[in-house]
């Protein structure tokens, strides 16, 4: 260890500021770090997200699944910068969300993110045509106009829309509408893409040709996509799926496409529960409500696992039987037994 | 994906006009047009308004000033100069030729603002005042009561402008001797000039002569022109003979700058003489021979310079009022050293007249301007703000795409400016319509209508742009109990009652009467404050009540009724802000209301105290005779007649030094009653006075007249009280009278001095018969009374007739008194405007929201009828709670304000006008009820059909 005793405050000070940090999340574009949220509503706090972690990398296509007031829609407001989370820490494309003044937060709307809502008359103004409305960012953002214009022939053509650049929303389907939407996110080139339900309100096949262009922009564009959703259909599309149960994140979904032998593709679904910076995990549901676990489990360190065992004393109390004790006990016993 | 676009960006200010355009697509959809049209409307009242009030009152005042110029009696409103000193006329052609070179000069050295408004300058000459004497120099008709005398008037082209009705031109005659004017030897004779007259037919009966009479002439010797003249010098100087009686056909011809003394002698009454002087014409020649034997006594030289009404204006009044005091420079004129001029004129009386009515009109008119503004600033924001809440959406997702509030509201800016612009525009045009010069002014308001409008617009933007995109998605921006909103709204509340409070105490101008008037704005606004303030407690006070009101409304079985009243209490703080607006257009509408009748009533009773009946007849010269009797009751037409006897009264015996000359009124007492009966202050005295038949020493210590005294000599220093008897003297005569009553003011009489009255009869019999009546007082029926009035000037054609009708158009039709009652009735048309188009505005943005809302109503099975009676009822409970409330706040407001407003100068009243709160009050609450209950109910029944399934799909949109 080198000796620090002959080293001055500012020899120490130097040091410290050429040491590589490699912290929680390092090198992801989304980074949310204990996120929390709380709204007030009348007299009472909500607590919307309860430390909430989650690492998304660049140009990586997820889907964010949830039951109704699980937090999926308030994660993506703080994400779009709509909204300013209670606690925590939210970093996107460089981007502190909680310490961000308006002019920040106004650059960070226009130039890192682009929104595509659920319905279809939200993403648009309705009294401009598609290709105004594509415009309508590039023109916050100060493009010029030569440049913008040919920039929006382009989103549109990127849609498979250029032949209705003139044409009002009103004059558009549903799913040719979601699409100038993605054209729109797509104007001042952000580095994520934020879709709130994006098929929701659309047929089968129309939602498989929405979900067509995002993975075309992700994969070709190299823009990071995160779609909110409560459609398993959609959620069997991306590669990775994020369930957030209570305001925190309780699994991930990983899919892979195998090959065999006979040269098949199989997609592999594998499904991890999220264990958090603080070392909590969400058990599934099913799973705790099988064992009837409850207030407090006992867990055990195997060589390559945690067992997760009910509690005894309960079900000794209940049964007036004694069980075998798990094979080696937490450590917190140890320290019980030992005062 | 790096970034896309790594070039130069458009600095913020050139991104913005390609934004605008994209907002403008906007504001010309459909969809914003039942807001957008509003706000041109209202842009462009406003405008119009403000550009039209000063050109309004450069006409009122125009018209005023040269109405009030014209109807002086024209050398009041002129200038004169007179001199006194001793001209020897010429003795052949004009004898008087030198004063037109002076008069000339005179009239270049008049200041440019007095030459502006003078025209036709003319000049007279006028011998000293000559009594007709007998031979022993003692007045001719002293036995008569007479006091006869003449003046000698050499007038330029005077024989072109009358007309021989008897006799000849006079011309030089030869002296005679006294004794051969006397017919008779005398001790002392001696030659005599002879100058042959002529004069009026009035001014020769009037001196107790007739053509060919000859009479002795004397000069006077209390004329101010002989003060200085030793008395030795008063002896008989000439003879005078009367050769033609000439007529004057049009004593209004501008020639004779209105002084009638050569159409009619000048006649008055002083004690029981009759005091007369007659102004005569001679041959030219002959003014020599008066110059001569008037020698030393200075006569006196005028040159008139009569004004033009016309000429007259506003702007110019100061400078005359200043120029005209340097005319007294013109006294003592180098070359005649022993002139010295009189200048008489009233142009600075008139002028300060009508400044003083002028700031009173300004002061109203401001007020009215001031009322219209902030209610137009207020249905502006309003307007604005229901405009932002329409696109909340378009904001949102424009925000959410990365727009800054400051682009947001620069684009807002923008659109603001070319609504704004265009309706000042509109409305400044329309200005021109109005009569009256240009003023600067109007450009000057027309364009702070338009960048006011356009602040206003751009500002209801500013809440929507840099509200937390979370709240805006969700929640309607409040207008809750912060801090800092709270301590506005209070200090709004304090300011106003502050306000109040000086207006109280200073009244609407500053300064005194030696001081130029000025109008503070702050004392101006203050109705407005305190409508503001009413507002602001109406805002948090009415969502209270109506949920109270929803509560006690559960009970019951009727649905609607408990839900109308829950959804209009449960309506966002911007939903009730249009009811604000109606609250200050109530309160506008009422005050105006209040005052216009108010005017009303007040000039109506002042003309009733000025005229005292429908016709009041009385002699033309002071002290004449009215020429008619009870006989004037027969005319067809007339209802009611009562002779009277109108003259002033001492109590020789009480202590009246703190007592002005007291009005003694001797009339009919039954008769007085009948003929004021319509009036505020009619006549009604006790029984004591109607008695039929007095005793023949009626009026003597032991039996002393009844009399009705006024309640100031009752109630003051003198120690009066009902049943004492007095001595009262009046005409010459001690009379003895019972107080029998008191009243505080009657009909006819001046409000501002004591009367006494007693029965007609009693006093005839007091006077033995030798009283004659000087006034009349007559009531007729409705439609005859010109046909009266031309009926009475045939028979009494000495008499001046005033109609009471007329006399009230003319107060009513003064310029400045139209102009203050025209500015309160458009600011209660504007009131009532504005608060229909608050009220109907605000149900047009809501109509979408609503729409969802109904529609989950109407599946749970609520009927159409239903819902229209949901609607009405929501509207109408706020908006008639806002519109009483404002109401009282208008009446309070009058009520409290009225001492600091004083409206005698157009009521014509010396009091203070009070306000008449009476049937007029209540019938204008009703109908602006009644107006905007009917707005709402054709609102609902346009409103276009609901789809049901399509509003459910809406969503938070």
């Amino acid at each position: 260890m080198t000796d620090t005793s002959t080293l001055d405050f500012r020899q120490l000070r130097e040091r410290a500021a050429n040491v590589e940090r490699v912290g929680y999340g390092a090198g992801s574009l989304i980074i949310c770090d204990n996120l929390v949220k709380i709204y007030k509503v009348a007299d009472l706090e909500v607590v919307a997200l309860q430390g909430l972690d989650l690492i998304v990398d660049k140009a990586e296509l997820i889907a964010i699944v949830g039951a109704s007031g699980s937090g999926k829609s308030t994660l993506l407001n703080i994400l779009g910068g709509l909204d300013v989370p209670s606690a925590g820490r939210a970093l996107v494309g460089g981007y502190d969300l909680l310490n961000m003044d308006a002019k920040e937060r106004t650059r960070y709307r226009r130039q890192v993110i682009g929104f595509v809502w659920q319905q279809t008359a939200r993403n648009l103004l309705p009294y401009l045509t598609a290709l105004e409305n594509i415009e309508m960012p590039m023109i916050l953002d100060g493009m010029p106009r030569k440049l913008r214009q040919e920039r929006s022939r382009e989103l549109l053509d990127l849609v498979g829309l250029g032949e209705r650049a003139n044409h009002r929303p009103d004059r558009l389907s549903g799913g040719e509408q979601q699409r100038v939407a993605i054209a729109v996110s797509l104007a001042n080139a952000p580095q994520v893409i934020l879709a709130d339900e994006p098929t929701g309100e659309l047929d089968t096949a129309t939602s498989n040709e929405i979900f067509g262009v995002l993975r075309h922009v992700s994969n070709d564009l190299g823009v990071t996509v995160v779609v909110v959703t409560h459609d398993p259909l959609v959620s069997d599309k991306v590669n990775r799926t994020i369930a957030i149960r209570d305001g925190r994140t309780s699994s991930e979904t990983l899919r892979r496409t195998e090959t065999n032998a006979a040269g098949d593709h199989n997609i592999i679904a594998e499904e991890f529960a999220v264990l958090d910076r603080a070392g909590r995990l969400q058990l599934p549901r099913d799973y705790v409500d099988s064992l009837e676990l409850d207030r407090r489990v006992r867990l055990a360190l195997e060589a390559d696992h945690i067992g997760v065992w009910p509690d005894q004393v309960r079900e000794e109390a209940a049964t007036g039987t004694r069980t075998s004790s798990p094979a080696r006990s937490t450590g917190n016993n140890h320290e019980e037994q030992s005062r | 994906m790096g970034r896309l676009f790594a070039g130069q960006r458009l600095n913020p200010l050139r991104r913005q006009p390609a934004l605008t355009r994209l907002v403008l697509r906007n504001t010309v959809r459909p969809h914003s047009l039942p807001l957008i049209v509003p706000l041109l409307v209202v842009v462009a009242l406003c405008a119009f308004v403000l550009s039209a009030i000063p050109r309004y009152v450069n006409f009122i005042s125009d018209a005023a000033l040269q109405r009030s110029v014209g109807d002086a009696f024209v050398q009041r409103a002129g200038v004169s100069l007179t001199s006194r000193e001793r001209i020897a006329p010429r003795p052949v052609g004009d004898p008087f030729a030198t004063l037109d070179a002076r008069g000339q000069r005179y009239n270049a050295a008049l200041p440019a603002s007095v030459n502006h408004v003078v025209t036709n300058a003319t000049w007279l000459a006028e011998s000293p005042i000559f009594d007709l004497v007998d031979e022993n120099g003692v007045s001719a008709f002293a036995s008569q009561w007479l006091d006869a005398s003449l003046v000698f008037r050499y007038e330029p082209n005077a024989w072109n402008h009358v007309s021989i009705v008897a006799g000849r031109s006079p011309a030089p005659h030869s002296p005679i001797l006294l004794s051969e004017f006397l017919g008779e030897p005398v001790a002392m004779d001696g030659y005599l000039p002879v100058l042959e007259v002529a004069l009026s037919q009035h001014a020769a009966s009037n001196l107790n002569h007739s053509l060919g009479d000859r009479f002795l002439l004397r000069p006077r010797s209390d004329d101010e022109l002989t003060l200085d003249i030793p008395g030795a010098l008063f002896d008989v100087r000439a003879v005078a003979e009367i050769v033609a009686v000439i007529e004057v056909p049009d004593e209004t011809d501008p020639f004779w700058c209105g002084d009638p003394r050569v159409s009619r002698a000048d006649t008055w009454r002083r004690n029981d003489f009759l005091f007369t002087r007659a102004s005569v014409l001679l041959a030219p020649d002959q003014y020599t021979d008066v110059f001569r034997f008037s020698a030393p006594i200075p006569w006196r030289y005028t040159w008139r310079y009569p004004s033009d009404p016309a000429r007259f204006e506003q702007d110019n009044t100061d400078a005359i009022s200043t120029d005209v005091g340097t005319l007294a420079m013109l006294s003592g004129t180098p070359g005649d050293p022993e002139a010295t001029l009189d200048l008489r004129t009233d142009l600075p009386a008139l002028i300060d007249l009508f400044l003083r009515q002028r700031a009173l009109a300004i002061a109203i008119l401001a007020f009215s301007a001031a009322a219209i503004t902030a209610i137009g600033v207020g249905l502006v924001l309003l307007l604005g703000l229901l405009v932002s809440e329409r696109r909340r959406f378009e904001t949102r997702l424009t925000r959410s795409r990365g727009a800054s509030a400051f682009q947001l509201v620069s684009a807002r800016l923008s659109e603001a400016a070319l609504i704004a612009c265009p309706a000042a525009a509109i409305g400044l045009l329309a200005s021109l319509l109005i009569p009256g010069r240009a003023s600067n002014w109007s450009l000057a308001l027309a364009v702070a209508v338009a960048i006011g409008a356009t602040i206003a617009i751009a500002l209801a933007t500013v809440p929507i742009s840099t509200a937390p995109l979370h709240i805006i998605q969700t929640d309607r921006p409040g207008l809750g109990a912060h801090p800092r909103r709270v301590t506005v709204e209070v200090a709004t509340i304090a300011i106003a009652l502050v306000g109040v409070y000086l207006i109280r105490r200073r009244g609407f101008t500053s300064g005194d009467a030696s001081e130029p008037v000025a109008l503070d704005p702050y004392v101006i606004a203050v109705p407005i404050l305190v409508a503001i303030a009413a507002g602001l407690v109406l805002l948090r006070a009415m969502p209270l009540a109506l949920r109270a009101a929803s509560t006690f409304a559960a009970h019951g079985r009727t649905l609607v009724l408990f839900l109308g009243l829950r959804r209009a209490s449960a309506r966002s703080p911007l939903g009730h802000l249009p009811f604000m607006v109606v609250l200050a257009a109530a309160a506008l509408a009422v005050f105006s209301g209040l005052y216009d009748r108010s005017i009303a009533t007040s000039q109506r009773e002042s003309v009733w105290q000025q005229v005292g009946a429908d016709l009041r007849i009385e002699p033309l010269i002071e002290g004449g005779q009215l020429g008619i009797d009870e006989s004037i009751a027969t005319i067809p037409g007339v209802e009611a007649a009562a002779p009277a006897l109108l003259t002033t009264a001492k109590l020789p015996g009480a202590a009246t030094t703190d007592v002005p000359d007291i009005q003694f009124l001797a009339i009919d007492p039954n008769a007085a009653e009948r003929i004021t009966a319509a009036s505020p202050q009619p006549h009604t005295y006790p029984a004591t006075l109607r008695i039929e038949q007095f005793s023949s020493d009626i009026g003597s210590d032991m039996h002393p007249i009844p009399a009705v005294l006024s309640s100031t000599l009752v109630e003051g220093p003198n120690d009066i009280a009902v049943g004492d008897t007095l001595t009262v003297s009046a005409e010459a005569r001690h009379i003895s009278i019972i107080v029998s009553g008191s009243l505080s003011s009657l009909a006819g009489l001046d409000p501002d001095a004591p009367f006494i009255v007693i029965p007609y009869d009693a006093w005839e019999i007091a006077t033995a018969g030798t009283a004659n009546p000087n006034l009349a007082l007559v009531r007729t029926s409705s439609d005859d009374t010109a046909q009266v009035a031309a009926e009475i000037a045939t028979l009494a054609p000495d008499a001046r007739i005033i109609r009471r009708d007329e006399v009230l158009d003319d107060l009513r039709g003064a310029p400045l008194t139209v102009g203050i009652v025209r500015g309160f009735r458009i600011s209660a048309l504007f009131a009532a405007t504005a608060a229909i188009l608050a009220v109907v505005s605000a149900l047009a943005v809501s109509a979408r929201l609503r729409a969802r809302e109904i529609s989950i109503l109407r599946t749970l099975g609520i009927s159409p009828r239903g819902i229209r009676s949901l609607l009405i009822l929501e509207s109408t409970v706020p908006a008639s709670v806002a519109v009483m409330a404002g109401a009282v706040v208008g009446i309070a407001t009058a009520r409290l304000i009225a001492p600091g407003l004083d409206i005698s100068s157009v009521t014509g009243i010396s009091q203070p006008g009070t306000l008449t709160a009476d049937w007029f009050v209540a019938l204008l609450i009703f109908a602006m009820l009644i107006t905007l209950v009917g707005a709402v109910v054709l609102f609902s029944v346009f409103d276009r059909r609901i789809q049901l399934g399509q509003s459910l799909r809406l969503g938070d949109e």
